[in-house]
């Protein structure tokens, strides 16, 4: 099996690398994303970087060892991006701000709020790729035998090469061709093991929830409730992930950025046939081994032989598409958000900061035990939708938001999704709604941002007016005063 | 200028309680929000751009938001409704159909929210 898997592997990431590095290295093009990209293509790129390992691998192999309630988690990813359309994007777009803290440090004129989101951002992202770095390490080890960190390392070492050679302009055209072959692969994979497979191939597990333990984050609860409230950390959380927000910044103005986000929709809608074909057969043959691995072990235990190596070997290919698309897009945003908050920006700073950023994720892979890609993501999602969300949907909406009343929605948010995070590892059980924190966290950092706006009046930026009028007026009536270049500071 | 702060936190802490089982107390939580728009959504473009009195601005946020909060109430609705719905059916085909078809059905209320806003743009 090793030839075919190793082949494939190699492949991905060095046409993964050359198609990055081989763009022009200039400095504008490496923070300030190309403009004027197609909407198809950057939604072609932006459901590339959120099909990561946990909806490629995690979801399948969730839905095979829990069962049904697990059918519904695809859903709700995909329903963020609808959030995201109706709230966020054109207004963000029109906005000029390209990353959340720069976001936050725009619209209510505070520096130590940029440090604040900041830190959010750089929590969230490492949480993504710890999960692409671990997911990376379970596959090499699972198929070829090789000790897990040298997947860590391949994943790393290509992310690093596209996200320094190229910045963010040519991460669009690398993201968007991985889509494809992760579509292509998985989804072509999925329909021949389904269609050659004899008898028996395919398990119709019971239809219903149950109670049970959840893991982190309440990934894996396969009650009702655990299943809701997971489907809220989604829908809420989706907005607020820095590699999507980023790419927002990739479309002419804010008309192609909704487009963009119509045609993500459409592709998200393609791959979800994916975790429930996989998840099926899964559940039939493969039901004791661990949740990201049952999509690569499939084919082999059904087709014995060379069929099944080389099907193994295309899935493995699409499995590090799928790292290094995500780990690419995150590590360019968060260096972006880190580099940005430097007073000096420019190519160096977000070169050092992606090579910081990689450093600790790399760091953090080390010291923690490999657990479910979906879980981590899940915990990335949580914090997003009660620190984000509220900042974003207000930030747009609500023109009284104060910085005072932001921090401490953001504070008190997070701070609840920590506690209620940790308490739940640490064996505390505070009921079925709390396995995932988002429906008490959300409520609680929405509220606070309210209330201490709200007492907090005088500290409302002066020219709130002229914000509002630059996020929502079209552009073509938007006047001089309101152009939408990017601030020279985010830059 | 008044109507947007008034409808502004509803927006927010809305879209959170109205993911739990109840969809929430949104205008057309169904998946066809269609007839009350489409008389609110043509009149008077041309009033952003004349700068008439009572801010444009604020007059197209707030038509604006009303749309997003049609919408999200739908997504609301959806996202909740067919794992509750399921609960009553134990055939796991249906399950993994009905995933399949709101994944459909959340590319329709893209298109429709997209035509929506642009119609108020214009």
């Amino acid at each position: 099996m090793n030839v075919a898997v190793l082949t494939g592997i190699a492949f991905v990431l060095v046409l993964g690398v050359m198609a990055g590095a081989a763009r022009p290295r200039r400095v504008s093009g490496v923070l300030v994303a190309a403009r004027g990209v197609p909407p198809w293509w950057n939604g072609a790129a932006i459901s590339s970087e959120f099909t990561s390992a946990a909806a490629c691998l995690g979801t399948a192999g969730l839905i095979a060892t829990h069962g049904s309630p697990m059918l519904w988690y695809p859903t709700g990813a995909a329903a963020g991006f609808v959030v995201i359309l109706a709230l966020v994007v054109a207004p963000l777009r029109r906005s000029g701000t390209y990353t959340l803290p720069g976001f936050a440090e725009w619209r209510l004129r505070s520096a130590r709020l940029r440090r604040l989101t900041t830190c959010c951002v750089l929590v969230v992202g490492l949480a993504f790729m710890v999960a692409q770095l671990h997911a990376a390490g379970v596959v090499v080890r699972l198929l070829t035998g090789l000790p897990p960190w040298l997947g860590w390392a391949a994943v790393a070492a290509a992310a690093l090469a596209v996200a320094v050679g190229g910045g963010l302009g040519s991460v669009t055209s690398v993201q968007a061709a991985q889509f494809w072959l992760k579509l292509i692969v998985f989804l072509g994979v999925g329909i021949v093991c389904w269609w050659l497979a004899e008898e028996g191939a395919v398990a119709w597990f019971e239809g219903a929830y149950r109670g049970g333990g959840a893991g982190l984050a309440g990934a894996g609860d396969p009650s009702l409730p655990g299943v809701l409230a997971v489907l809220l950390a989604c829908a809420l959380g989706t907005m607020g992930l820095p590699h999507v927000i980023m790419r927002v910044h990739t479309d002419r103005d804010g008309h192609a950025a909704r487009r963009s986000m119509v045609a993500t929709q459409a592709m998200l809608a393609a791959f979800c046939v994916v975790p429930p074909l996989y998840g099926l057969m899964g559940h039939a043959r493969l039901r004791g081994a661990a949740a990201d691995e049952i999509v690569l072990l499939l084919p082999a235990r059904l087709f014995p032989g060379a069929t099944g190596e080389v099907l193994t070997g295309l899935l493995a290919a699409g499995a590090f598409a799928a790292f290094l698309a995500t780990a690419a897009g995150v590590l360019a945003a968060v260096g972006g958000a880190l580099s940005a908050r430097a007073s000096r920006a420019g190519a160096r700073s977000f070169r050092a900061a992606v090579v910081a950023v990689l450093a600790a994720a790399l760091g953090l892979t080390a010291v923690t035990a490999p657990g479910a890609s979906v879980a981590l993501v899940l915990l990335g999602l949580s914090l997003s939708a009660a620190t984000f969300c509220p900042l974003l949907v207000l930030g747009i909406w609500w023109r009284r938001l104060t910085d005072a009343g932001a921090a401490a929605g953001i504070v008190l948010g997070g701070g609840s999704t920590a506690v209620l995070v940790i308490g739940e590892q640490t064996g505390v059980r505070m009921g079925a709604l709390t396995s995932c924190p988002a429906p008490v966290a959300v409520p609680v950092a929405f509220a606070t941002m309210v209330l201490v706006s709200l007492a907090t009046p005088g500290r409302t930026p002066r020219d709130v007016g002229r914000m509002m009028a630059r996020m929502h007026l079209p552009e073509h009536l938007a006047g001089p005063l309101t152009y939408r270049s990017s601030h020279r500071d985010d830059r | 200028m008044n109507a947007t702060p008034g409808a502004a936190p509803d927006a927010g802490s809305d879209p959170a309680p109205g993911l739990a089982p109840d969809p929430g107390p949104d205008p057309a939580p169904g998946p066809a929000p269609d007839p009350a728009l489409s008389p609110t959504s043509g009149p008077a473009p041309g009033s952003v751009r004349d700068g008439v009195p009572g801010d444009p601005v604020a007059a197209l946020v707030g038509r604006q938001i009303r749309q997003a909060l049609r919408t999200v109430g739908a997504v609301a609705a959806l996202l909740a409704g067919p794992p509750v719905l399921a609960m009553w059916v134990p055939d796991p085909r249906a399950w993994v159909v009905l995933s399949l078809v709101v994944q459909g059905v959340w590319v329709g209320l893209a298109v429709l929210q997209l035509r929506r806003a642009e119609r108020m743009e214009r």
